[in-house]
């Protein structure tokens, strides 16, 4: 059985889901916001562990019986409307999303990913000092909450142009206004300028003129698309251009797709979404999405993830994926 | 103000979760439309789909998840 741990607007899930039903295999899908659908979960995480599920189909589920789980859990507060900072409402997402986070304790063959790994993933600092160890090119990156020294580091670089962008991701409710920050493009010149000092930023040198690439390593599996807008890459965070951004399909060098499986196993991963920005000369590593999207590259790129998750999710355990 | 919240992009959030014309089956852990014969909206195409509405869900901006 293939338990799915995720959010209700999760919507590369579905995807999963319909792999899922195509394959014959026997699934639950679990959502963080399931205690608004009147789902009933009960947990004993004792010596036999077991889990309780009841919603419509009323489905038991038999611990042992677990071969896999698939987790992506997480954004339920991020998805929160701005109404929905009422206590209750706090109250339940947050205590829901700790019992779905607890469910780690369940003893499945094997996870994509688990928990503990996924969180120390998503630490960008730790993704590039990886990334280092490993012989991936990174460009120059301080991390620092001095302006000051962003400066000094950029004349270091001798680059006109740093990126800066925030350590973690960056939504936030004002009123009735959603904000997201996106990596920006700050010229040497007015770096000085900028007010970082109530919260540190990431500042890297950048890479420009550039070709974004998207790399998705599914356990052995990599995918990879070439970024780009009428024929050109992106200057700056292509997702300011996502409507008429292309997504094509492109081969990776053996080394690099090596490099890649190697970064996502060696964070205890089995699912990762890599972000590369290629200048012509070098394939430089941007950042790891232990929990990255990639439902859209389906549709637009045919490339077919979901099918190689089910695959995972339903093959036996690679070594190292158990609990 | 600090750098990443003047250049952040602010979008209103106005708009119910859910999209009216899809369901979300309970049972099978999929959205399904409302309309009969009912479909999975990932059978539809990108195009006819409802709009998922958090920017965070939103997999056509290839937004990316975080683990809490």
């Amino acid at each position: 059985m293939i338990l799915l741990l995720t959010s209700v607007l999760d919507y590369s899930a579905d995807l999963v889901v319909r792999q899922l039903m195509k394959s014959g295999a026997h699934y639950v899908r679990l959502n963080v916001e399931d205690y608004r659908l009147g789902t009933e979960c009960t947990f004993s995480p004792e010596m036999v562990s077991t889990l309780e599920v009841a919603h419509a189909g009323a489905t038991a589920i038999q611990v042992r019986d677990i071969q896999s789980v698939y987790f992506r859990c997480g954004t339920s507060v991020a998805n929160f409307r701005p109404s929905d900072t009422e206590p209750l409402a706090n109250l339940a997402a947050t205590q829901w999303n700790a019992f779905v986070r607890g469910l780690e304790s369940l003893p499945a063959m094997q996870w994509m990913n688990r928990p503990s790994a996924t969180y120390r993933a998503e630490q960008k600092i730790c993704q590039l000092q990886e990334a280092h160890r490993l012989g991936f090119d990174v460009p120059p990156t301080i991390v620092t909450n001095d302006a000051r020294k962003a400066v000094d580091a950029a004349k270091e670089w001798a680059c006109d142009v740093v990126v800066v962008k925030p350590l973690d991701t960056v939504l936030l409710c004002e009123g009735s206004l959603e904000l997201f920050a996106f990596s920006e493009f700050v010229r040497l010149g007015d770096l000085a300028e900028i007010d970082i000092r109530s919260a540190p930023v990431i500042v890297q040198r950048a890479i420009h003129p550039k070709i974004d690439l998207r790399v998705t390593v599914v356990r052995n599996e990599v995918f990879c698309v070439r970024i780009t807008d009428e024929g050109r890459g992106v200057d700056g965070d292509w997702r300011h251009r996502h409507a008429s951004a292309s997504f094509t399909p492109y081969e990776l060098s053996a080394t690099l797709a090596g490099k890649c499986r190697a970064l996502v196993r060696s964070f205890g991963l089995s699912f990762g979404a890599l972000d590369f920005a290629d200048d012509g000369h070098r394939t430089w590593f941007l950042e790891l999405n232990p929990t990255g999207e990639w439902g859209w590259l389906v549709a637009k790129a045919g490339q077919e993830i979901d099918v190689a998750i089910v695959r995972a999710l339903t093959g036996p355990a690679l070594p190292g994926s158990g609990p | 103000m600090h750098f990443l919240i003047q250049r952040a992009r602010a979008h209103a959030v106005t708009e119910p979760m859910v999209p009216e014309t899809a369901i979300y089956d309970v049972a099978a852990g999929v959205w399904r439309t409302r309309a009969e014969p009912s479909r999975l909206l990932v059978e539809l195409e990108p195009e006819a789909r409802p709009k998922m509405m958090s920017k965070k869900a939103d997999v056509e901006k290839g937004e990316d998840r975080k683990g809490r």
